[in-house]
């Protein structure tokens, strides 16, 4: 059961971006969770929960998914080929670990890709075990953020889901993930 | 206006280094005040529906402190940094005349030499140009000049443009290119995006708009970047900023402040006592946990004070500064503060002198 312990202050409405305008063209801006939500909002890259559709947002920063059968112990791995970036992820794990870790590699991709194009960036040890370190724990809070949106969890729960199970399965995740983040928005779980 | 704009909300910590600035500093810089709301008020203590303190307190210590300089001032638009009374200041009725009468009211006050305020938009409003030009039209009847504040992240300001430039009325534009926390690993990307606003929007712009590129590179969290007791990392708004030497653009930051502001978090288990040293055009850091058991924070920062003026890279040019002299009072043994609060003052001091140095540097260099 999850008790309410927080409350939304107010709005300044959200203005829609002018489709694209031959004009006043600028690059794209990939450099954090909020650009990457902003790519999904105005593409509609939703599938049919109304998640993240994580195939398509790849495929708009031209990142290649592959299921691959790795070592029980790895998530998955991001890579630039010369074919360009690569995400890998181990089939044999449940779909929503696996939808954890391609938002995970898609983290590592906007916060720690090294943008001169080159093979450098490359780093097979990109699995969620025990490792703490800055980058993994930065990959980690945007897949949480990317696949469990704080207003919309929020909304959720304000609406009546208790159950984290059920809410784990709307968002596609975990239940460990959904506890995780139940917790850190300031829920008392009993 | 002066050639360097610093954003600060009305934090505790930006009040504290910015009560420290010399006059002669504060000569290099004008402030772009963003109205924010005051601190969480106890659940005993808290009437329905504010749980914000009002930012009038706040207010009133910035008056004092920029009393008879230029300013910029602007409301926040984040969310979870507002409050009932900002919130009322973005209703769109009448061309925004909450937020215009509130500006008046501090314009009659004349505490300050001249005010530059910001053009707000609310996204709500299903009549947003006619709003957007009646509050343009009435701010430019009153002030010299006003501010458009554009987010990187949207690109909205080419519309906008479009209906204000209609009304300015021969004043001046300042038009802020807002880039927020760029690190230095995207900032190639962010550079990309600047360059291209600035190129289409130059076209545009009535030719006496002052074009300003804002950015701060201090992170929310260290941890996610940074070594365990010592690091170092570039300020990518100095890195921006030299890449567009020459183009007539405008130097703004945060000093050295992340946007983001984590007073809503509680640290339950402690912090690690951790001093930052600004430079010219990175920042380095030194810190260290408490030994286990120990609940006092002091002796820990002393012995952090102690490792950072050790370090070869410590500023010894900026004696009088406010902040080096704490971290060398603390290396001292004397307990300025085992707030984490404390020492982000000491080190947007460090960081504002440094850059009204280098902005100074430069602008001789071009006269020279």
């Amino acid at each position: 059961m999850i008790r309410k312990n927080r409350k939304k202050m107010g709005a300044r409405g959200r203005r829609t971006q002018p489709a694209n305008d031959s004009k006043y063209q600028e690059p794209e801006l990939i450099a954090s969770i909020s650009d990457v939500r902003r790519v999904i909002r105005e593409k509609q890259l939703y599938d049919t929960n109304g998640n993240p559709e994580l195939e398509q947002v790849a495929a708009f920063y031209k990142i290649a998914i592959r299921r691959e059968l790795l070592p029980s112990l790895q998530s998955g791995y991001l890579r630039h080929t010369k074919e360009g970036w690569v995400i890998g992820v181990n089939v044999k794990h449940p779909i929503a670990r696996q939808r954890f870790t391609i938002a995970h590699e898609l983290g590592h991709y906007v916060m720690h890709r090294n943008d001169n194009g080159s093979t450098d960036f490359e780093d097979e040890i990109f699995f969620r075990a025990t490792d703490v370190s800055p980058m993994e724990y930065a990959a980690n809070t945007f897949a949480a953020d990317l696949l469990m949106p704080d207003d919309k969890v929020r909304g959720e729960i304000s609406g009546g889901i208790r159950d984290l199970s059920v809410l784990a399965n709307k968002f596609e995740v975990s239940l460990e993930a959904m506890r995780y983040k139940v917790e850190s928005l300031g829920y008392i779980i009993r | 206006m002066t050639d360097y704009i610093l954003i600060t909300k009305l934090g505790t910590a930006e009040i504290r280094a910015m009560q420290n600035m010399t006059d002669e500093v504060k000569h290099h810089v004008t402030p772009l005040i963003e109205i924010t709301r005051g601190r969480k008020i106890p659940s005993s203590r808290k009437p329905e529906p504010e749980e914000w303190s009002p930012f009038d307190k706040f207010l009133g210590q910035v008056k004092e402190i920029w009393r008879g300089h230029d300013v910029i001032v602007d409301l926040t638009s984040w969310e979870y940094l507002s409050n009932v009374t900002i919130d009322k200041m973005f209703d769109y009725a009448n061309g925004y005349e909450k937020w215009r009468t509130f500006i008046e009211q501090l314009d009659d006050e004349a505490c300050f030499n001249s005010i530059t305020p910001c053009i707000i938009t609310n996204g709500e409003d299903p009549d947003f140009n006619t709003n957007l030009r009646e509050q343009v039209s009435a701010l430019c009847e009153r002030f010299d000049a006003i501010a458009y504040r554009s987010s990187i992240a949207d690109e909205m300001c080419y519309k906008d443009i479009e209906t204000i430039k209609d009304c300015l009325n021969s004043k001046q534009l300042l038009f802020i290119i807002d880039a927020g926390y760029v690190s230095s690993i995207s900032m190639g990307s962010f550079y990309n995006k600047i360059s291209k606003r600035i190129e289409n929007i130059k076209p545009i712009i009535p030719t006496n708009t002052k074009i300003v590129v804002s950015a701060t590179s201090f992170p929310n969290n260290i941890s996610e970047i940074g070594g365990r007791d010592y690091d170092e990392f570039v300020l990518s708004e100095v890195k921006l900023h030299e890449q567009f030497l020459g183009q007539g653009i405008m130097y703004s930051d945060y000093g050295c402040v992340n946007p983001q502001r984590n007073d809503g978090i509680v640290m339950a288990r402690g912090w690690i006592p951790r001093i930052d040293v600004p430079l010219s055009d990175r920042v380095f850091y030194c810190r260290k946990r408490r030994p286990k058991g120990t609940h006092k924070y002091s002796d820990t920062y002393n012995e952090v004070a102690k490792m950072t003026v050790a370090k070869p890279n410590f500023p010894i040019d900026l004696n009088h500064n406010w902040g080096i002299q704490q971290i060398r009072a603390c290396a001292g043994g004397a307990s300025p503060s085992a707030q984490p609060n404390f020492w982000i003052s000491v080190r947007m001091s460090i960081h504002v002198e440094t850059q009204v140095r280098r902005i100074c540097d430069l602008e001789c260099c071009e006269a020279g």
